[in-house]
């Protein structure tokens, strides 16, 4: 192991990429001749993006690191099967998402402590309100997600979250394009029926200020009574 | 509300969700568990070699095996005298090669000679033959599956976020693992299971995802259906082989020997349990009543940090939704929480002090059983300080 054991600070949270600007191919090919260096470059590359597609379609899971790690874990196992259909970085997303729905439906079936969703907002208390009140919307956005099926939850985060094209989401779930849009449609329709049962959200709703404002200027002049 | 503002409000809720900073992940930590550092590298290999990979792993098996038979009496002797002092499946003098468990078909069959044999399976999961064990992989995949014919085997087990990634079965009795490491022995009078890491799930075989949670370290003995055996009292019980009354010295040479295993591996999961334990009073030829007790006498680091999240969670979410306060209103306090432990897991109570309003104070009575804490002697207390808002 190197000296990487520094704490590495997390990462920026940039918005839809899946592309590593190349196939991958070439790290590929040496990641199957069993080239340590090359899978440790691959993880490496890729571990910021799959740590944010993590938790995001996790809504902030405490497991986040061991997911990461079963991702990749899976990826070792599964890179003898890699045929360059995708790009590397959409099969890898492929593998989070399905790691990802295979800890959903564990959690259902395995006793469990209570999951108390505002937890890490809780403890925060040397935060500014406004980062607070940000911190309770996205946890409320989550837990509307939650309450969703997993195919309209999936769809909705990666399109709408991590910003990826219902084409790259086709291949992502193996669905057709059309199907993708069915369902973004559908999670549309549902946080839009849910939004107002969430109070830091119709909050936000209530504080948006109309879109056409009436101009300020120019006061109507007095009329006086007919 | 209009839709526009629901729509809007939509947007930028999302648009925050976006922009959200990630959590602390120890990057460095993945890496370290990842099978490229962790087990030695085994080549991804397409799908069509398959069939010449299975030949040479056959075929390196057959010379390990080949120059196993070869290797001269005193091994055995050597092997005996491993097992006087260590559990034979974890600590041999020598072990054959390691076989690549990825290169197996469902049906490979597998047997140790005088020596442990181990199949690897990079990066999931690697299982240890005892001497004169013997083996079947039934499946190999997201969940590999093993048939322990004869013997024991001791089994180590990636830490993984689905629930069973690994099984044993023996006799009709099935082991389903998550990250663990764990001794199954089959023997005439039923099969042994003992936890020295992590946690199994012990059930008939026919019944995948149901029977009895062992968390370690623990052991227990097992009919061949998979019921818990009548006579099981823990170490003593383990011991209740015909072999009893000797030390493990007398135990027959290069024995696979189910009890003596199951034996000695509960002894060595018990000194390398994360919990203190009192000096052992037991002779060889019985045991002390605190040896029956394989619960450790206080609880481990984890086990203890974990129960204390646990309670401070289901406060802080009962305070959210039992404190009344009107919108925009900031409500907080701080109290000191105190709850004990039941010896076989699970919180007995909190208590808050100053107290909490009866609705919260009820709110956490009702969750408090949903709340499940490490199995230690005599149970523990925690007190701890908290800060509470809403």
């Amino acid at each position: 192991m190197d000296s990487a054991r520094e704490r590495t600070p997390p990462e920026s949270a940039t918005f839809g990429v899946v592309s590593d600007g190349s196939d991958g191919s070439d790290l590929v090919a040496r990641c199957k001749t069993g080239e340590a260096a090359a899978f440790r470059q691959l993880f490496r590359e890729h571990r910021a993006s799959v740590t944010r597609l993590v938790h995001r379609m996790t809504g902030g899971s405490p497991d986040l690191e061991d997911l990461v790690q079963e991702v990749f874990v899976q990826v070792h196992k599964s890179l003898g099967s890699f045929r360059r259909e995708a790009r590397l970085g959409t099969w890898i997303y492929r593998i989070a998402v399905n790691v990802v729905l295979m800890h959903r439906r564990a959690l259902r079936s395995r006793p469990s402590t209570i999951h108390a969703t505002d937890d890490a907002i809780i403890g925060d208390d040397d935060q500014p309100d406004e980062q607070l009140a940000r911190r309770r919307r996205v946890a409320a956005l989550y837990r509307l997600l939650d309450g969703m099926s997993e195919k309209k939850r999936t769809v909705y985060v990666l399109h709408e979250i991590e910003g990826l094209s219902p084409a790259e989401i086709s291949k992502i779930v193996g669905a057709p394009v059309l199907t993708v849009r069915t369902r973004l449609f559908y999670a549309r329709r549902s946080l839009h029926a849910d939004l107002m049962q969430e109070p830091a959200l119709a909050t936000l709703a209530e504080a948006l200020p109309p879109l056409s404002e009436p101009a300020p200027a120019s006061p109507e002049p007095h009329k006086e009574p007919a | 509300m209009t839709p526009e503002r629901v729509e809007r409000a939509l947007v930028e809720v999302t648009r925050e969700a976006r922009s959200e900073q990630l959590p602390y992940v120890d990057y460095a930590a993945i890496e370290d568990q990842l099978p490229m550092t962790r087990v030695h590298t085994v080549p991804p290999r397409p799908f069509n070699l398959r069939p010449w990979l299975l030949a040479a792993s056959f075929a390196a098996a057959g010379i390990a095996l080949g120059l196993a038979l070869r290797q001269p009496e005193p091994h055995a002797a050597a092997v005996a005298r491993s097992n006087a002092q260590t559990p034979a499946a974890t600590v041999a003098p020598k072990t054959n090669q390691d076989i690549n468990g990825d290169a197996l078909a469902p049906g490979a069959h597998v047997a140790a000679t005088e020596l442990p044999q181990t199949v690897v399976h990079a990066g999931h999961a690697r299982w240890t033959l005892a001497p004169h064990s013997e083996g079947t992989l039934l499946a190999n995949g997201d969940i590999v599956t093993i048939r322990l014919d004869r013997g024991s085997v001791t089994s180590r087990v990636t830490k993984s976020s689905r629930t069973e990634t690994f099984a044993v079965e023996a006799a009709d009795v099935r082991v389903a693992a998550h990250g663990t490491e764990f001794v199954v022995s089959l023997g005439a009078d039923g099969v042994s299971v003992s936890v020295t890491e992590g946690s199994v799930l012990v059930g008939p075989r026919e019944e995948a995802g149901t029977g009895q949670l062992l968390i370690s370290p623990a052991a227990k003995r097992y009919s061949a259906t998979g019921a818990p055996a009548q006579d099981d009292r823990g170490l003593e019980a383990l011991g209740a082989h015909p072999t009893r009354g000797r030390t493990a010295a007398e135990e027959p040479a290069a024995s696979a020997s189910p009890s003596a295993d199951s034996r000695l591996a509960l002894e060595a999961a018990l000194k390398k349990g994360p919990a203190k334990r009192t000096a052992p009073s037991a002779t060889a030829t019985g045991t002390s009543e605190e040896d029956e007790d394989p619960r450790p006498t206080d609880p481990s680091a984890d086990g203890l940090e974990r129960a204390t999240t646990s309670v401070m969670r289901l406060t802080q979410a009962c305070f959210k939704q039992r404190t009344i306060a009107g919108e925009g209103v900031r409500v907080t306090a701080q109290t000191s929480l105190t709850f004990r432990t039941l010896p076989q897991g699970g919180v007995n109570r909190v208590v808050f002090e100053p107290p909490l309003s009866p609705a919260v104070q009820a709110c956490v009575n009702a969750g408090q059983s949903a709340i499940q804490t490490e199995a230690t002697r005599n149970g523990f207390q925690v007190s701890r300080t908290i800060d509470l808002e809403r």
